[in-house]
């Protein structure tokens, strides 16, 4: 935990980068006076009867730049910071310092936004000057709304920390989420429309931080579950981008911690709906305006987290067979678990997310199973060639043949069976057709509301055949490996006692020396 | 001598190219290796695998006797790496950039002082210490990054082309500081395409090629590592030509005449040289000189195979 906050030398590197204490000094001022000369401009604007008026009218818009520099002024700045260390190579000088891991992650989460926070601070000032100044009360609402901002930014701030650390082009990605989800969504929009995802990103306490702010609180339950989550998330984003930056080829989360995410996600979405209130005006809205992008958010998310905990399952056993020093080595993970829980969650989350709300609409909910099934299908069968193969890297040629070959093939029998007949009405396209995705999904359009969807049961059949048959690999690799621990145990228990002089150190230079 | 790197089958697959392919060697304390091979032979990769930036596929690689991965915490500052490209934060000053690579490390107060003192003065930079990175030439960069290498004082010093971009001085002086590090006992390694320089300092050399090292040999053993015979060149006084004298000799053969001077190739190793030179006497040849023909390092460097040389 050496230099996690203070004497933390990336702080110091950062802030000379910046142009050292006299310039980031200097710029500060300049916020400090465009914020005041604004105030000023509006107490004395001429509309306003009174200055109380005008102070309020300030206060009314100041949470916004609030917002705005803590989300566009430190997203930007850090994204900057951290592609220059990519592009420079200052990471790699970083990495093999002897620094920990989270002081540099502590380092890159404050250092580049020193600005930043100032900049935040000089606004929590201004804005308790003018409370106090003209009596208008609601001080500490003030303070306490933009603690919950604070706290939120914290949230996005680590994960964009863990996202750089990893990758060069880290940050494009999470800025156009976060303002997508910001100004194009209400609260109850993305409340409804993602479930726990506002959570999930920090970005549900930061919009009701704006009514803190303002004296106007939310339900109690619904701050409290965005706090808990925000802080929840940022400690897990933080861990997250301390074993990456430890081990940038490892999977960033490990089996557990993935499902653990997972299910800290399907904990919040289940919390979000726990208000009635919020169910029926989520319902209102989904059906009147967003029920495709609903459709679309919740296939999507379905699938991503059913797949999380199975790909970090499935690449920390790449790595484990790999980099195992000792050929007997025993494997640490499994891959059923994972790819179980990773289902389970998926399935949660659909109940969740349709329960008291889109009853009518099973196309979505149809859409999303089959995604499911066949990302675990997907995963299962990766985790096989990590294990058979010691890859999992996916082969795009068989993964398009999965997805569409048999529904093509399907389609071009039904279309000869049909000529030969000539239109034999009783003609039916074979299972072959639900065999693909891509045919399943299409017979969920085909039938809409079916409770009983034919592409949903092959393509279920489908992942759990996958995934039996990748228990059955594993199963073999593990016993394979604990017989040949077992036989090296005999022979070791077998064999004479060596000579003093066979411990020299191996080698092979060529140098008798 | 203690074992400071060890490297155990290390293979590098990035897809379906084999970058370093079963590489195994170990060194000790005051060893410096040259690393030598065409671009794109794996040179870098197996630096960067044994700095612990690049996870190896398969086998081990060990500083001071801990895994690079794995016990990461025992190895990070023990190891310098600098790459081709000098890593900088160009808006820095020079002496701002090494106090911020001292920082990173750990040193501060007078220690930093004094060790980023040294360091300027060995790579010449003294009067460059208060301009910006981005205002150096490219050699002033790399001598910036060699610095920035040796400022924590790691106990092995991985160099990527240090002498890249250096002109004829500066690679006299890195030359001498890499000498220096060597007799301090860390264990250095160096890639490098300038062979000359590298047979002058270092104490092994590997050639590299395709990931797979073809040769790894002390200095002085690599012209005749594998080899059975070797050339032994002579001046024999008076104007008669002693070919068939020369000849005469049993093991003998492939006699090459320059006026005085005679190559003959004969049996390799101390004892072949010395029948070799008494029988020359006991033929009263008039023997004024007489010498083995070392093989330079290019030489060696062409005879292993290698195809591209850079």
């Amino acid at each position: 935990m050496q230099y996690l906050v203070l004497g933390n030398p990336l702080w110091s590197g950062q802030l000379a980068l910046l142009g050292g204490w006299r310039r980031m000094f200097w710029t500060l001022a300049v916020y400090a006076l465009l914020l005041v000369v604004a105030c000023a401009v509006a107490l004395k604007w001429a509309e306003f009867r009174t200055e109380r008026e005008a102070a309020i009218w300030v206060l009314k818009y100041l949470p916004y730049i609030q917002i705005l520099v803590l989300y566009a002024g430190g997203l930007p700045t850090r994204a900057k910071a951290m592609i220059r260390d990519h592009t420079t190579l200052m990471i790699e000088s970083i990495r093999i310092s002897p620094m920990s891991a989270y002081a540099v992650v502590g380092g890159y989460m404050f250092g580049p936004v020193i600005g930043t926070l100032l900049s935040w601070m000089i606004g929590v000032v201004v804005g308790w000057v003018l409370i106090t100044a003209y009596n208008i009360g609601g001080g500490g609402d003030w303070l306490a709304g933009n603690g919950v901002l604070l706290i939120a930014v914290m949230t996005a701030w680590a994960l964009q920390v863990f996202l750089g650390v990893g990758s060069k082009k880290p940050n494009g990605a999470i800025i156009v989420a976060y303002f997508a989800f910001f100004f194009l969504g209400r609260v109850n929009e993305a409340l409804v429309c993602a479930p726990g995802t506002s959570l999930f990103l920090g970005l549900h306490p930061a919009i009701l931080s704006l009514g803190v702010m303002r004296g106007v609180y939310p339900a109690q339950y619904s701050l409290a579950i965005g706090l808990f989550a925000s802080v929840v998330m940022t400690l897990f984003w933080f861990w997250a981008a301390v074993r990456r930056f430890r081990r940038p080829e490892a999977s960033a989360l490990s089996p557990r911690g993935a499902v653990i995410l997972c299910a800290l996600w399907a904990l919040c979405a289940g919390g979000t709906y726990l208000n009635l209130d919020v169910l029926h005006a989520g319902s209102a809205i989904v059906s009147q305006k967003t029920r495709p992008l609903m459709g679309m958010l919740m296939s999507t998310l379905a699938m991503i987290f059913a797949g999380i905990p199975i790909a970090a399952s499935t690449l920390t056993t790449r790595v484990e067979i790999l980099q195992s020093q000792n050929p007997t080595g025993k494997l640490k993970s499994r891959s059923w678990p994972s790819a179980i829980a990773g289902l389970l969650i998926a399935l949660t989350l659909m109940w969740v997310t349709t329960h008291g709300n889109v009853q009518s609409d099973l196309t979505f909910t149809s859409v999303a199973l089959v995604l499911i099934a066949s990302t675990v299908a997907c995963f299962g069968a990766f985790r096989r060639s990590a294990i058979r193969l010691g890859t999992t890297v996916p082969a795009w040629s068989h993964l398009a043949a999965y997805w569409v070959l048999p529904a093509i093939v399907a389609a071009v029998w039904l279309s000869i069976e049909l000529a030969r007949t000539t239109g034999d009405k009783d003609a039916h396209i074979g299972l072959l057709f639900f065999l693909s995705p891509l045919g399943a999904l299409i017979s969920t359009w085909w039938f809409p509301d079916s409770y009983f969807d034919i592409g949903i049961v092959v393509q279920f059949s489908l992942a759990i055949l996958v995934l039996m048959v990748g228990y059955w690999v594993e199963r073999s690799f593990r016993r394979e490996r604990e017989d040949r621990i077992e036989l090296k145990s005999i022979e070791l228990a077998e064999a004479p006692p060596p000579a003093a002089d066979a411990y020299s150190v191996p080698s092979n230079n060529g140098d008798d020396t | 001598m203690s074992l400071l790197i060890e490297a155990n089958d290390i293979r590098v697959e990035f897809g379906k190219l084999v970058a370093v392919d079963d590489v195994s060697f170990t060194m000790s304390s005051g060893d410096l290796l040259g690393l030598i091979g065409p671009n794109g032979a794996g040179k870098t990769t197996l630096l960067r695998v044994l700095a612990g930036l690049q996870a190896p596929t398969s086998g081990t690689a060990k500083i001071l006797g801990h895994d690079v991965l794995d016990e990461s915490d025992h190895v990070r500052g023990q190891v310098g790496f600098s790459p081709d490209s000098p890593p900088a934060y160009e808006e820095m000053t020079v002496e701002q950039f090494l106090f911020f690579i001292a920082d990173l490390n750990g040193i501060r107060g007078a220690e930093a002082h004094e060790r980023i003192d040294y360091w300027l003065d060995q790579v010449w930079l003294e009067d460059k210490r208060s301009e910006k990175v981005k205002s150096l030439s490219r050699g002033m960069r790399q001598r910036v990054t060699i610095a920035q290498t040796l400022v924590p004082s790691p106990a092995v010093v991985l160099l990527d082309e240090p002498s890249s971009g250096l002109d004829p001085a500066g690679r006299i002086q890195l030359r001498q500081v890499i000498a220096s590090l060597a007799e301090q006992g860390k264990a250095v390694i160096v890639s490098s395409h300038i062979l000359a320089d590298l047979e002058e300092f270092c104490t092994h050399i590997a050639i590299i090629e395709r990931g797979g090292m073809l040769r790894y040999s002390h200095v002085d053993e690599l012209a005749h590592d594998g080899v059975a015979r070797c050339n032994y060149k002579m001046k024999i006084v008076g104007d008669a030509d002693h070919t068939e004298a020369l000849m005469a000799i049993d093991g003998v053969s492939h006699i090459l005449k320059r006026g005085i001077e005679y190559v003959v190739e004969y049996d390799i190793g101390d004892d072949a040289a010395a029948l070799l030179l008494r029988q020359l006497v006991e033929r009263r040849l008039g023997v004024v000189s007489f010498a083995r023909i070392k093989e330079s390092l290019e030489e060696v460097y062409l005879k292993t195979g290698v195809r591209q040389v850079d």
